[in-house]
């Protein structure tokens, strides 16, 4: 006959268990108070177990969050077992995201104490929130998409129609067919846009990070840019310090430049010359802030609210632009742990403040 | 002189508004047909031509642009009722959007919307937007 393995006794198996387990557990009878205490629970209490055990749980527990543990423990002493998330510390512990359970122990009939089991489901926690985050953004991102898409083609579907009822080669054919032509190129920009824009977010994450010399940057920007701002007498000073590095990547700083700048001459006062203050201070330990500001036609900045830096957002009506730069500028300032901040004011100017870590 | 209302087209995109106009010429379903680029603009053409006594055909059909930049559809209207209280409410404003809007997002901003339509405006639409408001049957 085949000889059984060995099976420990059924009470030191679950007592290694209560010993070894990440989770919290507790034995409380109906008042509440503690009769027996797991390490996990000393462990996250940092409290030896004489100044646990025969005291009230609550006197662990923050008060808002001490009815919903004092219900829960009555429900389990009704004889069922109750489960339940809660955002609490516990002792002096940072707070947490509690999965609970409370198992009632019934012995002939009656209720006579109840287990606590409670597990830290923090880090799901987060990662349910980001995931939220991300969905929400990216419907929004969708919606966005499909406006932007649907404009210049419903545009074209209304001019094409309208095409096949004008006289050959007469002015309104000619002017129809125009329209037709830059509602499709519209059509194509949007979508070079998407890919742009997408190619940015596939890379997020992946930012190699080195250490860009900000200044070299800046002056190939405005290198760069030079037959432009030639063309319309515009003027740069860059005032960054030869040595100041920023650990970033560079081609997102080269990004945010030239979008910068692209905007300070799209958006300059007719009335001046247009002229653009690059600064930037920090490096080593500390933040770096770039400032950059200029003395063009500016924005209403009331009006504009908080979509300055939004996707397909414009804030001029009589000059050209897809609403696409800010909103490039703030995902690559982002992507590198940065934040970005504007000030406008209409016939004064706009001043772009990035802070990158 | 042509039957039917003045109709002030609001639309920021040189496109559409080329579009427009030149569908409701060719319909002959209007006496005038205005255009403006912008909601300052558009404001400008309805204070000249129905705050006071009528000189020009005050344009009792609108057609506006929901997504417009700096001012967008709703923003205009909303300026437009707090400007103008007084005006008599025979305007019919028709919204006109690239996707077809929550029917619930419009009747939540309590503005006077008389009709949402999807871009492009076909002949159809023009056909039923006269008829049923103006009462004059249109040319087909």
């Amino acid at each position: 006959m085949a000889q059984l393995t060995s099976i420990a006794d059924p009470a030191i198996r679950f007592r290694a268990l209560f010993e070894n387990t990440p989770e919290l557990i507790l034995y409380q009878n109906e008042a509440s108070i503690i009769l027996d205490a797991n390490p996990a629970f000393l462990a996250l209490v940092e409290k030896p177990k004489e100044e646990v055990l025969h005291h009230n749980y609550a006197d662990f527990l923050p008060p808002d969050v001490q009815p919903i543990f004092q219900e829960k423990l009555r429900e389990a002493f009704t004889g069922h077992t109750v489960r339940f998330e809660v955002y609490t510390a516990q002792g002096k512990s940072a707070p947490r995201h509690w999965d609970v359970v409370k198992v009632p122990l019934i012995e002939q009939g009656k209720v006579i104490g109840v287990h606590m089991v409670a597990r830290d489901i923090t880090e799901k926690a987060q990662a349910q929130e980001e995931i939220f985050v991300q969905n929400r953004d990216l419907q929004q991102f969708t919606y966005i998409v499909a406006h932007n898409l649907r404009a210049p083609l419903a545009s074209a579907l209304g001019l094409v129609d309208l095409l096949g009822t004008e006289e050959p080669g007469s002015a309104y054919f000619e002017e129809t067919r125009t329209y037709l032509e830059a509602s499709l190129h519209q059509l194509d920009l949007v979508l070079r846009d998407m890919n742009t824009i997408l190619s940015v977010r596939d890379k997020l994450g992946l930012a190699e990070s080195e250490a860009v010399p900000l200044a070299e940057v800046a002056h190939q920007v405005v290198q760069n840019l030079r037959e432009v701002l030639a063309q319309c007498g515009g003027t740069v000073r860059i005032d960054i310090p030869a040595d100041l590095r920023v650990g970033a990547n560079r081609a997102y700083l080269y990004s945010i430049f030239f979008n910068l700048l692209s905007n300070a001459i799209k958006y300059r006062a007719d009335e001046r010359p247009l002229h653009v203050a690059i600064t930037a201070t920090g490096g080593g330990a500390q933040e770096t802030a770039i400032v950059a500001a200029d003395n063009g036609s500016g924005f209403d900045q009331e009006l504009a609210g908080d979509d300055v830096f939004k996707l397909y957002k414009r804030f001029h009506i009589d000059r050209p632009g897809r609403g696409v730069g800010l909103y490039l500028i703030k995902t690559h300032v982002e992507s590198m742990g940065g934040r970005i901040t504007v000030h406008s004011k209409v016939g004064e100017g706009t001043r772009f403040s990035i802070l990158l870590p | 002189m042509l039957q039917g209302p003045a109709v002030l087209l609001v639309d920021d995109d040189a496109a559409t508004n080329y579009y427009n106009q030149r569908l409701l010429e060719r319909m002959q379903v209007s006496q005038e047909v205005l255009v403006a680029s912008t909601a300052e603009d558009a404001l400008a053409i309805l204070q000249a031509r129905c705050a006071h006594p009528v000189t020009a055909a005050c344009p009792t059909l609108i057609l506006l642009d929901f997504n417009m930049p700096l001012r967008n559809g709703f923003e205009f209207l909303r300026v437009f009722t707090r400007l103008y209280p007084a005006l008599p409410q025979s305007f019919v404003i028709v919204l006109l959007t690239t996707l077809p809007l929550d029917p619930g997002l419009v009747q939540s901003q309590y503005l006077p919307v008389t009709e949402v339509l999807t871009k492009p405006l076909t002949p159809e639409a023009v056909n039923y937007l006269i008829s049923n408001y103006f009462g004059t049957p249109a040319a087909t």
